[in-house]
């Protein structure tokens, strides 16, 4: 026997499908393919075996002796190949659910797959309902270090300032650094969000939900306000065992998904305050945590980026992925890219390069062939400013390298600001604040 | 023959239930409570307990039937990452307390649907954790 070099996950899917391909209509229309959360991957298909003619078993076994053979690690033995959708509890559940992503279509016959992974598909599912009226701002890096948190406290003084309430919520759990910034620790409420998923895991966050929002001082003389609610509160004592908590997919008795319980929890916190605008600050990096602000909550979505190769090859994972995005549809025309930290010397040059390697970045994953006559094409020209791809700049300053509002006693100094961030946050404004007009 | 929880789980089950549809209560009944306890048995051992060359736990702590295993599923799972597997348990009471495996010897009328009905609940919870056991690829 020759020796056949081992099958890796990322081609274990395609030997999969091409298999399924192989097997045609044989037993129905539809073939789910189930990987797990070690990338294996088997089959479900409907009913029950005994249901099966001897034609089609005949052929089951065939199929599952190909499946083991041609999978390696990434299959399971013949006799553990293929599950019967009747044997199992949410069998009916799972042939249908919207969990599930087509991965071919050929000859009458729809694969599926089912990816089974940790913490569950949050960010592929539907974008939930928002029941509050506020706009809702994510501000999404997906790498850290990129001017993502300054750019947010800056963008929220210069709102204070024209007389706006502003509810920041940071949900960047795995590095709390916004209300920090914002929230020295004597002004601190007693709780935070970590303490609202956990006391909401026992069914209980209401004990929690009333003190967990502080006004920072950064807003003390201005018309409007700034609200945080932060990652931690001052009686939260130990963190990483409440973080470690935090993401479980059930609140109280009921199973729900994170995203879910996100939505509640935001939803409470919205109308307790009736803020004119929510900022959602995200995590960094591809977590399905982080993805969630950015396609179910309803918000309109910065993506912070800095023009390298490694943020584009980033978000271009990110894009990819959405591109089977049940909903990419709606959520793509609530993204925008920043082009943050933009350096001081070459601007305009930088500027074009970015804005060059962006439009890539979108064309190949999240725009419509050009070319198409009809109207509601989602396409644009490099150059067509009012494009997601097209940045909101903020400038590089030096003294936003140091930035630490509440230190300084002269706080935030207007000419720098409007010298770093003057244009984002006038078009800023335009979207957040027009699209909700006229939605 | 080997020990295998996972097959004896699903048979258990669909006997239950071929049972219950001709209403025969207490034999169904009895099944319902074998079917959670060795669905919980089945997802146990992928989380690492150990068994004696008989097929019995090596710890006398998890010989046990489901009426006592429910709650001690609860901390054996959460002890091995198998959180996620204790949550749906922990999230009701017991629904087997009132289940006793010699209720065998006992009269037929003992077990009225409601009785049934709790205990079918029950197991359906327990197999649903071993089917996602399955489906995540920790039982194979």
């Amino acid at each position: 026997m020759t020796k056949h070099l081992p099958v890796l996950f990322e081609k274990a899917l395609g030997i999969a499908v091409e298999k399924a391909k192989g097997v045609g209509n044989v037993f129905g229309d539809e073939i789910l393919l189930v990987r797990d959360l070690r990338g294996r991957i088997r089959v479900v298909l409907p009913g029950r075996y005994e249901n099966f003619s001897e034609k089609q078993r005949a052929e089951l076994v065939k199929f599952s002796q190909q499946l083991a053979e041609s999978l390696g690690a990434y299959g399971f033995q013949p006799d553990r190949a293929v599950l019967y959708a009747d044997d199992l509890i949410q069998g009916d559940e799972i042939l249908v659910s919207s969990d599930r992503q087509l991965m071919a279509f050929e000859g009458g016959l729809k694969i599926w797959l089912l990816d089974r992974q940790i913490i569950g598909q949050d960010w592929m599912r539907a974008p939930l309902q928002q029941e509050t009226k506020n706009p809702r701002v994510t501000f999404y890096g997906i790498k850290g270090g990129v001017g993502r948190s300054t750019a947010l406290v800056i963008w929220a003084w210069q709102l204070a300032r024209q007389g706006k309430k502003i509810l920041i919520m940071d949900l960047d759990l795995e590095s709390p650094g916004v209300s920090s910034t914002l929230l020295p620790s004597e002004y601190l409420p007693d709780y935070g969000i970590v303490d609202w998923f956990v006391e909401d895991g026992v069914g209980q966050a209401e004990a929690v939900e009333s003190v967990m929002i502080s006004a920072s001082p950064l807003a003390r003389d201005l018309p409007g306000e700034i609200r945080i609610v932060p990652a931690f509160g001052r009686d939260t004592g130990d963190y990483l065992p409440k973080l470690a908590r935090c993401y479980a997919e059930s609140g109280g008795a009921a199973n729900m998904s994170w995203a879910e319980r996100l939505q509640r929890m935001v939803q409470d916190m919205e109308r307790q305050e009736e803020p004119d605008v929510v900022i959602l600050d995200s995590r960094a990096g591809l977590h399905d945590i982080a993805a969630v602000t950015v396609t179910r909550m309803n918000a309109d979505a910065f993506l912070f980026a800095v023009d390298s190769m490694q943020t584009w090859n980033a978000y271009a994972f990110l894009f990819r992925h959405w591109q089977k995005h049940p909903q990419v549809r709606e959520f793509r025309q609530k993204l925008q890219i920043v082009a943050g930290m933009v350096p001081e010397t070459g601007r305009d040059q930088y500027l074009k390069r970015f804005r060059e390697n962006s439009w890539d970045l979108f064309r190949e994953h999240l725009y419509d062939e050009a070319g198409a006559q009809t109207e509601d094409v989602f396409s644009f020209d490099l150059d067509s400013m009012e494009a997601p791809h097209y940045p909101l700049p903020v400038y590089w300053h030096r003294a936003l390298q140091e930035f630490d509002p509440l230190q300084d006693d002269s706080g935030i100094d207007e000419q720098i600001m409007v010298a770093a961030m003057g244009k984002f946050m006038t078009e800023a404004e335009t979207m957040v604040f027009t699209r909700e007009e006229n939605p | 023959m080997p020990v295998d929880y996972r097959d004896a789980a699903e048979r258990h089950w669909a006997d239950a239930e071929y049972l219950l549809a001709d209403s025969r209560m207490a034999n169904a009944d009895h099944l319902f409570g074998l079917s959670a306890e060795c669905a919980l048995k089945a997802v146990m051992l992928a989380l690492g307990m150990t068994l004696r060359p008989d097929g019995r736990p090596t710890n006398p702590q998890h010989s046990l039937h489901i009426n006592n295993l429910w709650n001690e599923f609860i901390s054996f799972a959460n002890a091995r990452n198998g959180a996620h597997y204790a949550l749906p348990l922990s999230s009701i009471a017991n629904p087997f307390t009132n289940w006793d495996v010699s209720q065998r010897y006992d009269h037929r009328t003992g077990v009225t649907p409601a009785v049934a009905a709790t205990h079918q609940q029950g197991a359906q919870i327990a197999k649903r954790i071993l089917d996602n056991a399955v489906l995540n690829g920790d039982i194979q």
